[in-house]
């Protein structure tokens, strides 16, 4: 005879404890104080999770105002983290850097980057743009020869992931949210309702709402619920290598090769992401990568770098959203009506996990959005085939 | 013209496990379970506080049987008034059958729950909604 644990019962289920689900979990507590919430999470040392595997970065710079909206959030929120996350016992420490993003492009480009500052300043975000010349002006390492300009955006910057997630988790089990470590392995469900969960160590978890935050993992999650969520796991990797001649601290850099690097202690951190390579569960690591592909961008882009050495290289997985690149976030409305997603985030999960979370937690409260609509980024667009893309992702 | 409406037919999948779904779990008051031809029975439950009563009738062919539980394609169904949200809430916490948390609409106080086939149910308190 076997044991099976007792059912546990919530209010608000929430399948993964990475960022994204410990923010849903934090706001929900905060905005539905008397709801009981659980999270499931397999992993409490986040081992694979994409949140630690994370470069840190949060920028504003994104065309759809959503995700700048969401950009201008979550800044805000992780600038005050220290403040606001700390608990008696425990400090809670983002260690959020303002060292501001830089994104340069070609000059066939620069129309597109100007386009987007126009909207991001009516957002509420700082943008400079700049000429070839004043970028050699500001940043005398970076070669402008073939460049259009570039869009510097001062208040942009980035945190420690790590420290971000315990900070999130800590301050939403002080509020009471319940952290099951378990696998989601199964699912039950009424004609139009997610009525349970299976776990895989026998337990069931009922609840009256369940929320879809389990990142990479998030399809087979939705998959035991008959839903077809177009998100994928894409490898990529992170990079630590020091420049081999002295460069002046530089911001967030991202060029149109998909080269994207920052400051990191005496430095840098960073990476070129390959969209095209095949989905999978896939963390081993290609010691070459950074020689032949990384390598030669940013020697390409910063001379200074020809003598660059890579000291660590670690692989993460992006939720990549197959349909356009841009988050899923809401209720499935035309079938589980009791069940939430918020995957896909393509890279941008711990900078827009503020948002996402608070927004979930208020179209449960509320039955709809109170701050940043986000209504554009429903699951009906993938029902439709509707592709909501993002521009402006270099 | 000055009508009221008695009852409103519910299509159940069997006549016994509704009323004791309906009787045990919300407490409804079993009106009337009278047999009729061919094994039918004419089944009346309704809220003890007043208002239609159901008609729970037994699916007796494929097309009724696929409407057990989806009346309404998943809109809730039925509104359940309550004059103390917070004790009815907490007493039907028990059945595990909720699909919403409770939010104050300008209606009033409401939350969404499934009934053992699914149909969905409004728990409202009318008024301006208090926190419970």
């Amino acid at each position: 005879m076997t044991m099976t644990p007792p059912p546990t019962q919530c209010d608000i289920a929430i399948i993964g404890g990475g960022i994204v689900g410990s923010c849903v979990a934090y706001f929900a507590k905060t905005i539905t104080p008397d709801a009981e919430v659980c999270v499931i999470e397999p992993d409490p040392s986040y081992e694979w999770a994409s949140t630690l595997r994370a470069s840190g970065g949060c920028r504003v710079q994104f065309t759809g105002v959503e995700n700048i909206d969401m950009s201008l959030f979550g800044i805000d929120f992780i600038r005050n983290f220290d403040q606001t996350m700390s608990l008696p016992e425990r400090e809670a420490n983002a260690e959020w850097v303002e060292g501001g993003y830089l994104f340069i492009v070609p000059p066939d480009r620069m129309h597109a980057l100007e386009d987007a500052a126009v909207t991001q300043r009516s957002r509420g975000a700082v943008v400079d743009i700049l000429s070839p010349s004043e970028l050699k002006q500001r940043f005398p390492s970076i070669h402008v020869d073939d460049l259009g300009g570039g869009a510097l955006t001062p208040h942009d910057g980035w945190c420690d992931p790590y420290g971000l997630l315990w900070g999130v988790r800590r301050k939403a089990q002080s509020l009471g949210v319940a952290y099951l470590q378990d696998h989601v392995v199964g699912a039950q469900a009424s004609p139009f309702a997610v009525r349970s969960l299976r776990l895989a160590g026998g337990a069931t978890v009922t609840a009256s709402v369940f929320v879809n935050a389990a990142g990479a993992w998030s399809a087979k999650i939705a998959g035991l619920m008959g839903m077809n969520l177009p998100v994928s796991p894409l490898k990529r990797y992170e990079h630590y290598f020091t420049a081999g001649t002295p460069v002046e601290r530089l911001p967030y850099v991202k060029d149109y090769a998909r080269l994207a690097f920052r400051s990191e202690g005496n430095g840098f951190s960073g990476g070129l992401v390959d969209g095209s390579i095949k989905r999978g569960f896939d963390f081993e690591v290609d010691h070459l990568y950074f020689e032949d592909i990384v390598w030669p961008a940013v020697a390409h882009r910063f001379p200074a770098f020809e003598a660059a050495k890579c000291h660590r290289t670690w692989s993460g997985l992006y939720e990549q959203s197959e349909l356009d690149g841009n988050p899923i976030i809401g209720r499935w409305s035309s079938k589980l009506t009791n069940l939430y997603t918020a995957a896909g985030f393509s890279g941008h999960g711990m900078m827009h996990a503020p948002a996402a979370g608070r927004a979930i937690a208020e179209l449960i409260a509320f039955g709809k959005y109170q701050t940043i609509d986000l209504t554009r980024l429903g699951y009906e667009r993938v029902e439709q085939n509707a592709p909501y893309a993002e521009m402006g992702i270099l | 013209m000055k009508f009221g409406i008695t009852a409103v037919t519910l299509v159940v999948r069997d006549y016994d496990e509704a009323i004791a779904w309906y009787t045990q779990a919300l407490g409804f008051e079993l009106l009337e379970d009278t047999p009729m031809d061919a094994g039918k029975r004419w089944v009346r439950v309704a809220p003890r506080g007043g208002g239609s009563a159901l008609l729970l009738a037994r699916a007796a062919n494929p097309a009724q049987e696929a409407a057990v539980g989806a009346q309404t394609g998943g809109r809730v169904a039925f509104f359940l008034h309550t004059d103390d949200f917070a004790r009815d809430y907490a007493a039907l916490k028990a059945m595990d059958a909720f699909v919403s948390v409770p939010r104050d609409e300008p209606y009033g106080r409401v939350v969404v729950f499934e009934d053992l086939y699914g149909n969905r149910w409004d728990l409202i308190q009318s008024g301006s909604g208090t926190s419970a």
